[in-house]
């Protein structure tokens, strides 16, 4: 079975600094790393992989040291094959690009059985690739699963949503897209790090995948600043503790928060 | 000069972060009070390649360099800053490397796969009742008789001894005895791997005792008498009466080591202190950060980490230089100041951190809530003694500083 994912380089969002005075993020000193839902979408095709037998492909967007790194990464975990799309300002590319370039680079590279990818990055949050990734390529998407199994022939996920949890079941091909819930990544020995070291990366150009490249300009990221009411209810003694209770309940009641 | 770890270095020390913070963060603090490394994390780091880093993938090891072995230890302490999980990993990897050094293949291919797979420990046994910085003056004996060796003497203060002894495998020391006389000098030892429970047996004539002590629980101190107690040649290790030799370039892997895991709860205690400092706030809402009696305080005490954490990686890569490059014009007598400084400075910097660190707490820091006496006592073991006193440490510079000729009275 041939598996694909599409791995990008995000913000480290548990890490973020802000700029006090103009309360955005403080870039350079954030520091970069592969999105968590993609390296859970490595595990579950490795996993695959391991009882199946196979091959893995990774493939992302950019240029940086990080973005080598992210891939030097990839192999240390157990993919077969890395591909670094060239372009200097990946997170300018608007999301139906990326679906256009992840097309093009499955039909040159391709055909491949099942695309697994993360259900959304860490700093944007959109979800919208693998929808449009399900549209482009005709293939039907398994989406945001919190579990998954394969049994040689059926895939089965599960996805716990607001009003219950999914089970869906499909055969290759398809796309299934995994939350963080899936797994917990394996962490590379030193023989897997020293091994990854021997790999190749792949270097692609991004205009063989894509004519021209359109540009979302991010104008402004701020801090999401939660207004507080405040609400201080005080009580002289302990004998007021239920009267206290009551009074949040209405204040909670008066918000249409209960 | 480069001051930068390789990718792979930073990959490997990445690693070791995730699997610490994942698997040992969570369970360092039960592990100090329990007195005992759970064997389900020892064989979760087993898996994870963490005993064998420096030791050939000939024996099942991973290949890799000192400089790695010195960045594990350093990142697990990180997590576990009382530090016995750590100083469990650098025994299990400095002394095993030393054993793959001096020892028999045969040897080397019964014992390294049982201690890479983590079955099995392999420490240190050198210290005696009357002394451990004197090890010139040891009085463990062993005389070959039909063929066999039989040690007889008593070894104190020893790291793993119910380890060795609860652990599947079981598994022992590289331990030092007196063969041929038992006057005081350096040409008449021996060093043996010797193994008192292997394949899951308790062998005859070892006695063993757990001693109690303040700090770094998890990993047990103890002693043992050997009585007739047999140990077969393939066991020697090295050269018959040059242990002394040998165990002092084992120790002076060990020691870097040990610099390293000191170095690695200094920076958590750090660490800890300065998100302490940016959040307390006091006298009209300042942050305990804005005082400048603490930060300059703090300035001081992050060169003395850097200097320390220097001293340490120089002497990683120097290891590196003489064992895995065996470069031309390097030799392991040229280990003895850089490993000297770094054993000398790491342990004593960690305190001092702690010491201040536990102060900026207040009584908080005196209290077991905070959680940073752990690091604070764990450390502190290292400035008594444990692969070497701090004082010997200063001898050995003086020593190669001025020449052996010139420091004696």
């Amino acid at each position: 079975m041939k598996i694909l994912v599409p791995i990008k380089l995000s913000l480290d969002t548990s890490q973020i600094k802000f700029d006090e005075s103009t309360g955005e993020p403080i870039y350079e000193a954030i520091p970069k790393k592969i999105s968590d839902a993609d390296k859970c979408a490595i595990e579950e095709a490795l996993k695959i992989k391991d009882k199946y037998q196979g091959a893995v492909t990774v493939v992302t967007i950019g240029s940086t040291k990080d973005h080598y790194r992210m891939l030097r990464d990839a192999y240390a975990m157990g993919v077969d094959e890395a591909y670094l799309i060239k372009y200097d300002s990946p997170e300018y590319i608007p999301a139906n690009q990326v679906a256009n370039i992840i097309k093009s680079f499955f039909e040159k590279h391709g055909p491949y059985d099942v695309i697994l990818m993360g259900q959304w990055s860490n700093d944007t949050h959109s979800s919208s690739l693998q929808g449009m990734l399900s549209s482009l390529l005709n293939y039907p998407l398994m989406p945001n699963v919190d579990k998954l199994d394969f049994d040689g022939t059926f895939f089965i996920g599960s996805s716990n949503m607001e009003d219950g949890t999914y089970t869906f079941k499909a055969k290759p091909p398809l796309i299934i897209s995994v939350s963080t819930e899936a797994n917990l990544p394996r962490i590379p020995t030193l023989k897997d790090i020293l091994r990854a070291k021997k790999m190749p990366i792949n270097e692609l150009n991004i205009s063989d995948y894509i004519e021209s490249i359109g540009k979302l300009d991010i104008v402004k990221v701020s801090r999401y600043v939660v207004e507080r009411l405040r609400n201080i209810i005080k009580i002289e003694s302990e004998d007021d503790v239920a009267k206290a209770i009551d009074m949040i309940v209405n204040v909670l009641k008066g918000e249409g928060l209960i | 000069m480069n001051f930068e770890f390789s990718e792979e270095e930073e990959m490997f020390r990445d690693s070791v972060r995730e699997f610490s913070e994942r698997y040992i963060q969570p369970k360092w603090v039960e592990v100090d009070e329990s007195n005992k490394i759970p064997y389900d994390l020892i064989k979760k780091m087993a898996d994870q390649g963490l005993f064998g880093i420096p030791i050939s993938e000939e024996y099942g090891g991973m290949g890799g360099t000192y400089v790695m072995t010195a960045i594990a230890v350093e990142e697990v302490a990180y997590y576990d800053p009382a530090v016995a999980i750590a100083v469990y990993l650098l025994l299990n990897n400095g002394w095993p490397y030393a054993l793959e050094l001096f020892g028999s293949e045969e040897a080397k291919s019964e014992i390294l796969p049982k201690v890479v797979s983590g079955e099995a420990f392999f420490g240190i046994a050198s210290t005696e009742p009357q002394g451990g910085s004197d090890v010139a003056g040891i009085k463990t004996f062993a005389e070959k008789k039909d063929g066999v060796w039989i040690l007889n003497g008593e070894k104190s203060y020893i790291s793993g001894v119910r380890e060795v002894t609860e652990l599947p495998m079981g598994g022992g020391w590289f331990l030092v005895a007196k063969t041929g006389s038992l006057e005081w000098g350096h040409r008449n030892i021996t060093a043996f791997a010797v193994l008192p429970k292997w394949n899951g047996k308790l062998k005859d004539g070892f006695k063993p005792t757990i001693y109690e002590e303040i700090g770094r629980g998890g990993l047990s101190t103890g002693g043992f008498i050997l009585e007739n107690f047999e140990v077969e040649d393939k066991y020697v290790i090295g050269e018959l009466n040059k242990g002394f030799y040998h165990v002092m370039e084992g120790f002076n892997l060990a020691r870097i080591l040990v610099a390293a895991a000191c170095v690695g709860s200094a920076r958590w205690a750090l660490d800890a202190a300065m998100e302490w400092l940016r959040n307390r706030k006091l006298f009209q809402d300042r942050r305990l950060s804005s005082f400048q009696g603490i930060q300059f305080k703090l300035a001081e005490l992050y060169a003395d980490l850097e200097a320390a954490r220097l001293f340490t990686y120089k002497a990683a890569w120097l290891a590196d230089k003489i064992y895995k490059e065996k470069a031309e014009g390097y030799n392991p007598k040229d280990l003895n100041i850089p490993v000297a400084l770094a054993k000398m400075k790491a342990p004593e910097t960690a305190t001092r951190i702690y010491e201040e660190v536990l102060k900026w707490h207040g009584a908080y820091g005196y209290t077991k809530e905070s959680n940073v006496y752990r690091g604070w006592i764990g450390t502190f073991s290292y400035t008594i003694g444990a692969e070497g006193a701090q004082n010997i440490m200063r001898i050995i510079i003086a020593r190669d500083l001025l020449g052996r000729e010139y420091v004696r009275g």
